[in-house]
């Protein structure tokens, strides 16, 4: 049983590479979709506020110190990582009293993980498990070695012993690339491993069934994701077989042979589904609404039973799912002022509640307890959390959830921004792009939408076709059209939708985006200068059909995890066997059409790219730098798909604020510290004068305190 | 003569003692903590320089107390032939040697091999053998410096830099050891006669003590005449490698940025794609490999350039190659005890050549690259190489491959060759050497979208007699295939008087160096280079030389009233040998000397 979906980081991540071929995007969140009165109103409400003060840029780079929050199945404690300039330290909060303890000075924990009993805690880092009593009980430390190179994984607590946790292990002979096997252990402090399952095909994820009770594994074979019974001697049975590119996701089991999972077979939205023991299976939820997919789901952590269903495209709801909860539900949506919540159940007499709370304009979550005897709400951690936020509410945009037409009718969902309290029709428009391209728009709170907003222009993010988390048909609805083709259109029309409603002002709108949305950009500045006027493409494929194929060459002879990436873009009608199709996304590449890319260019390149190389990067810059174009070029040698890291980041925003604000009349970003500059100075391969400072902020500031 | 043998033993009795007890201290001493039979050829050169340097004051010492007029009188004025005598000293001196230096040796041997788990190889029984033939030699030399003609005996011990300079190994290292130790006890014993400091007179003598002069004059003067050349060129301040290099010669090619050094190559290209690459060089970060190993581990050497053996540190083995099983032996860093042989692959099959190894518990020999798995405790071949090929490099990587260069070709292979090996991976790309091996200074390379843009400069021994200097330029695409891009000749740096300086000196001499020092010399593959093109300012020298030599040599033996025949034989030896003759008959055959 599983308290939230989905369970584990490295299941996120699996299915991360399987679907984001350039980069996904992050969960999001936002308000009711509406259509153009519905944002009409929206955007009235924006206005009306009051305008927000220009924040240095470190302050959207603030990361939270509240690592991992974790409420115990028997409610009376929250155990929680929390980060500070000396480094991360264990804390256990007495739920009752709302003291606080420290119980390890120094963790590396990335994830918390509470045993069945309440009685231990595993603490999961990059390399390693540790056990940790929390009622100093011996068999505390070390359980085993995670991650790569051990080829151990965390599958997460096992519910049906008191103090146990689940393993999974790649059998790897060295010098052999394909796993000879897959093996789940159950480990116990103070116990030698005990061997649960033994496979060929690769266990992704695994059920342990109560003293009796069948087992379920989820067992990936080749394209396809397999659900199966397994029996106390370890045959396994087919019981589900998820649809084409789904990840099931395996919940609970709530009676004996029954499971609890999420999956969209059957239909087009992603929901809760009940598979009984004679392998029926039967709807429990999805959205009414029937826009958005399943997001995550609470499970009671005694009955295995779901409690709540939470779906976050376009707008954040969880709806409750037993009448117990219905009452609870409201209280909480009355004590919080939204229809939405992440929630952890605690059982037992004193057990509280643990609720999160995040928002568009949440830097960082909220967290509470709350009380089901007298339904109230409580903020825990709230002067811990505090620190951390450097962008108020009050300053912060509302990321409005809205849906338009495409030139051909499909009904499209997307992301306005503005800056509180601004004039719509006069504000430079981006054009957020976001990558993958099967991904969706980082909603939530986003930190370049902020960072843009408080600079002074109105953000669209569109969710195009091909987009996830508005079922399969949307996801599917792009085909292959990756090129100068429909979801490219789509993208363009939303940005019409906007300008022709009063927002943004027609000649100063931008385009950006990352990986895929870099993509976008390249194409939005080379088939519709008249449209963008200028682009920051943040580690773009020049040319997607040959990224594609370097991709798929790259990861032919390395298996990730049973899933065959050829087969699973022939499944999204990408059929890279098709030379027709190769001959038209290259075509219609931004890189055969360099000669038509003549707006301001500024791209960021990383040497350490294993999808986006480098290579196709220069390649593509180098031709537009000899036909005179004002393209920009920053490359960070180590960086990988992603800018990592505070100084990294800054310098990002930095040269976005600069380009944008130079080519759509915003104002001038303030200058970077001596070392950023400096390292900024060495990255930079192309560029124009409004790239460079030929002082650091360091030195004017030391000067001003001498003056 | 017996006698005389026994009281020369007596004489030095203490200090051969002496010798000897030090001696087996010191082994001991650091027999505990290293194993001596893995050091690796730079210390063992050092330890032999200490050997030689005893075998040379021994020789001193012990003429030098005869050389004495009224000792030798004594010495020589015996009822035995001074052949005899020099017998019983020399033999004397082998049994110093033998007990001192060699003795010490065999019981380290001995004892590592019956009490210890190290690995002691047939090769290794031929190091006190070795260190005996060269100490022997040097001592000859010392003697002979001594009891020859002051004017030349101090030249021979120059000689010696044939102990070191020789290519040869294993049993080859032996056989040029004994070659010298025989010329030298020649010389020597023509040396040992009542009547010092005369030249020899039999023809046979005074042939060998001339060439011996000559040879040790020619090493003399290229070694001085070199070093004071380009001390005086870099005291002037317009040496090549003092401040700028000259433009477009090698020394600039070898010490440029990899992009300068690219955008050279493409200058007198001016096509639309190649301004492409241009742009392309400069917006990237090139890459760079060079020549790795100058040579690997021969079977049966005697000593190792680094010590082959890694440690696998989760069972604290230390793993030791040994030549005679061809696997690595392991040996317990706990108790000292035997843990096995490891061979290659799950078979655990013999080696075909030594690998050279790394701390990381990878090797590499001429044909296979291979990584130790602690987890199987196995070696794993990762990268074959196709036979008739070389390794010469570590795989290192490089942008978003591996290379691996050997002495035919550059490989470029994914990433996870290092892991999975090159049956799972082969090699993506196969670039072949525009030029030999020995000869390449670099190799620079771009990514570009479909391949690489390549550069290979040679010309690495250029400034030293090696052949001229040229940088090709090619691009590779995605399948492979080499396109030849552009070729731009390096000039040379350094004037042809200079860097031929060992030829036009003496042509002969060089020749009967460069054959000795390659006598026995297994083949070397990684130092394959292109014979050189010699200008023919060289050659006109070396002839006017030659001849300016003889003419001196006749005019000198005319004045030194030596008899036709050998002023015929010398005018002759010059005219072939040139300078060195010359020289060597000045101070054989001094003038004042024979007008006295």
């Amino acid at each position: 049983m599983r308290p939230f979906l989905p369970p584990a980081p490295r299941q996120r991540l699996a299915f991360g590479l399987c679907l984001a071929l350039l980069g996904a995007g992050a969960p999001y969140s936002g308000t009711t979709g509406a259509q153009s009165a519905g944002l009409d109103l929206a955007i009235r409400k924006e206005g009306s506020r009051k305008s927000a003060p220009r924040l240095p840029r470190s302050a959207f780079l603030t990361p939270s110190n509240l690592v991992d929050v974790r409420l115990s199945p028997d409610g009376r404690h929250v155990a929680f990582v929390h980060r500070s300039d000396a480094g991360q330290s264990l804390w256990l909060l007495d739920s009752a009293t709302g003291n606080r303890r420290r119980l390890l000075r120094r963790v590396e924990t990335k994830v918390l993980h509470w045993s069945a009993d309440s009685n231990w805690l595993f603490l999961e880092s990059q390399h390693q498990l540790l056990a940790l009593s929390i009622v100093q009980k011996p068999g505390s430390g070390v359980l085993t070695l995670v991650g790569r190179p051990e080829n151990r994984f965390v599958l997460g607590v096992d519910r049906t012993r008191p103090s146990s946790i689940l393993v999974s292990e790649e059998i790897h002979i060295p010098g052999i690339l394909r796993p000879s096997g897959y093996r789940v252990h159950r480990l116990t402090p103070g116990r030698p491993p005990r061997l649960l399952l033994e496979s060929k095909e690769a266990i992704m994820d695994f059920l342990p069934g109560a003293a009796g009770t069948p087992s379920f594994a989820k067992i990936a074979a080749s394209s396809l994701i397999a659900v199966r019974k397994v029996d106390q001697n370890g045959d396994m049975a087919d019981i589900f077989r998820c649809a084409p590119l789904e990840q099931c996701q395996l919940l609970s089991s709530p009676a004996a042979g029954d499971l609890l999972l999420t999956g969209d077979e059957g239909g087009n939205l992603e929901r809760l589904i009940r598979l009984d023991r004679s392998g029926r299976r039967h709807e429990i939820h999805q959205d009414p609404d029937h826009v958005a997919d399943l997001a995550e789901v609470t499970i009671d952590p005694i009955s295995g039973r779901a409690l709540f269903a939470a779906y976050r495209s376009g707008s954040v709801h969880t709806y409750p799912l037993t009448a117990e909860m219905r009452v609870h539900a409201a209280s909480i949506r009355a004590g919080l002022g939204k229809p939405g919540f992440g929630i952890a159940v605690g059982r037992g007499k004193r057990a509280k509640w643990l609720v999160t709370e995040t928002g568009d304009r949440m830097q960082h979550a909220r967290w509470h307890l709350y009380d089901p005897k007298t339904r109230q709400l409580r903020e825990i951690l709230g002067d811990l959390s505090a620190g951390a936020i450097a962008i108020p509410e009050s300053a912060a945009a509302r990321r409005m959830p809205f849906r338009y037409r495409g030139s051909d009718g499909f009904l499209l969902h997307g992301f306005l921004s503005l800056p509180p309290g601004a004039a719509p029709r006069r504000l430079p428009l981006v054009v957020n792009v976001h990558g993958g391209p099967w991904a969706h728009a980082p909603a939530g709170y986003s930190k370049i939408a902020q960072f843009l907003t408080n600079r002074g222009y109105a953000v669209f993010e569109p969710n195009f076709r091909g987009s996830t988390g508005h079922g399969r048909a949307y996801r599917m609805a792009a085909g292959a059209d990756f090129g100068n083709g429909r979801v490219q259109a789509d993208i363009v029309d939303g940005t019409r939708f906007l300008l022709a409603h009063g927002i943004g002002d027609p000649e100063r709108v931008g385009i950006i985006g990352h990986s895929f949305g870099g993509y976008a950009t390249l194409l939005g500045v080379t088939f519709s200068p008249d449209l963008f006027q200028v682009g920051v493409a943040l580690m773009p494929p020049p040319d997607f059909g040959w990224t594609l194929q370097w991709q798929v060459e790259s990861s032919r002879k390395r298996p990730a995890r049973g899933l065959d990436m050829r087969r699973m873009l022939r499944q999204m009608n990408v059929d890279l066997n098709d030379p027709t199709l190769l001959a038209r996304l290259k075509a219609e590449s931004p890189l055969a059409n360099a000669a038509r890319m003549r707006r301001p260019l500024l791209i960021v390149g990383g040497g350490a790219d294993r999808n986006v190389p480098i290579r196709s990067i220069i390649d593509y810059a180098a031709r537009l730098n000899m036909l005179g174009r004002d393209i920009s070029l920053f490359v960070d040698p180590a960086a990988e798909h992603r800018i990592d890291g505070r100084g990294p980041e800054e310098q990002y925003l930095f040269m976005l604020g600069r380009m944008l604000g130079a080519h759509l009349g915003g104002a001038r970003e303030e200058m970077l510290s001596c070392d950023l500059g400096k390292s900024l100075r060495q990255g930079l391969r192309l560029a124009n004068a409004l790239l460079f400072d030929r002082h650091c902020a360091d030195a004017v500031t030391r000067r001003a305190d001498k003056a | 003569m017996l006698d005389l043998f026994k009281a020369e033993i007596f004489r030095f009795r203490v200090w051969i003692a002496g010798y000897f007890l030090l001696h087996c201290g010191l082994i001991a001493f650091y027999g505990r903590m290293i194993d001596l039979l893995q050091l690796p050829t730079m210390i063992v050169k050092g330890i032999t320089a200490v050997y030689l340097l005893s075998g040379l004051l021994f020789g001193l010492h012990q003429m030098s107390h005869y050389r004495r007029p009224n000792r030798w009188l004594n010495l020589l004025h015996r009822p035995v032939a001074p052949r005899q005598i020099a017998g019983a000293l020399i033999g004397a001196a082998m049994v110093a040697i033998g007990v001192a230096i060699v003795l010490p040796m065999i019981i380290m041997l001995t004892a590592q091999d019956l009490f210890s788990a190290r690995v002691v190889d047939q090769r290794h029984w031929m190091l006190p053998a070795a260190t005996f033939l060269s100490v022997f030699a040097a001592y000859l030399a010392a003697a002979y410096v001594i009891l020859g003609v002051r004017r030349y005996a101090w030249l021979i011990p120059i000689l010696l830099v044939f102990l070191g300079y020789s290519e040869a190994i294993g049993i080859g290292v032996i056989a040029i050891q004994a070659l010298i130790v025989l010329w030298l006890c020649f010389l020597v014993m023509s040396a040992f006669q009542p009547a010092v400091m005369q030249v020899p007179a039999r023809p046979v003598p005074l042939l060998a003590t001339a060439l011996s002069v000559q040879m040790a004059l020619y090493l003399l003067l290229v070694t001085a005449g070199g070093l004071i050349f380009q001390v005086g060129w870099i005291m002037i301040g317009t040496h090549p490698l003092n401040g700028a290099p000259p433009e477009g010669g090698h020394v600039e090619a070898s010490g440029a940025r990899s992009s300068d050094l690219l955008m050279a190559g493409l200058a007198r290209r001016h096509d639309q794609q190649t301004r492409i690459w241009r742009e392309q060089v400069r917006l990237s970060d090139p890459l760079k490999i060079q020549p790795g190993f100058a040579a690997l581990p021969a079977r049966g050497e005697m000593t190792n350039m680094m010590p082959i053996m890694f440690d696998d540190e989760e069972r604290a083995v230390r793993w030791t190659f040994s030549h005679d099983s061809m696997r690595f032996e392991g040996r317990s860093l706990r108790n000292g005890t035997r843990h096995g042989s490891l061979g290659l692959s799950a078979s655990n099959r013999s080696f075909a050549q030594p690998p050279a190894t790394f701390d990381d518990g990878t090797t590499v020999n001429a044909r296979t690259f291979a990584r130790f798995e602690p987890k199987l405790e196995r070696m794993s071949p990762r990268i074959n190489v196709p036979a008739g090929e070389t390794i010469a490099t570590r795989p290192q990587p490089v942008g978003d491959s591996v290379a691996l260069l050997t002495d035919k070709a550059l490989y470029l292979y994914d990433r996870e060759v290092l892991d999975f090996g090159d049956e799972a991976f082969p090699a993506r790309q196969r670039i072949r050497l525009s030029g030999r091996i020995g000869d390449l200074s670099r190799i620079d390379f771009i990514e570009l979208l479909d391949g690489y843009l390549l550069s290979q400069t040679f010309g690495r021994w250029s400034s030293e007699g090696g052949s001229d200097g040229v940088q090709h330029l090619e691009k590779v695409d995605g399948s492979g295939k080499v396109i030849p891009v552009a070729q731009r000749a390096l000039s040379n740096d350094f004037p042809a008087p200079s860097r031929f300086h060992h030829i036009w000196l003496s042509p002969v001499l060089q020749q009967v160096y460069h054959m000795v020092t390659n006598l026995f010399a297994p083949k070397a593959p990684l130092q394959a280079r292109l014979p050189p093109r010699i200008p023919n300012i060289v050659w006109l020298t070396a002839i006017a030389l030659n001849l300016l030599s003889a003419i001196a040599t006749f005019w000198w033996t005319t004045r030194s009233r030596l008899d036709r025949t050998r002023r015929l034989g010398w005018t002759g030896a010059s005219a072939a040998i040139g300078l060195p003759a010359f020289l060597s008959l000045c101070l054989l055959y001094p003038l004042r000397r024979n007008r006295v």
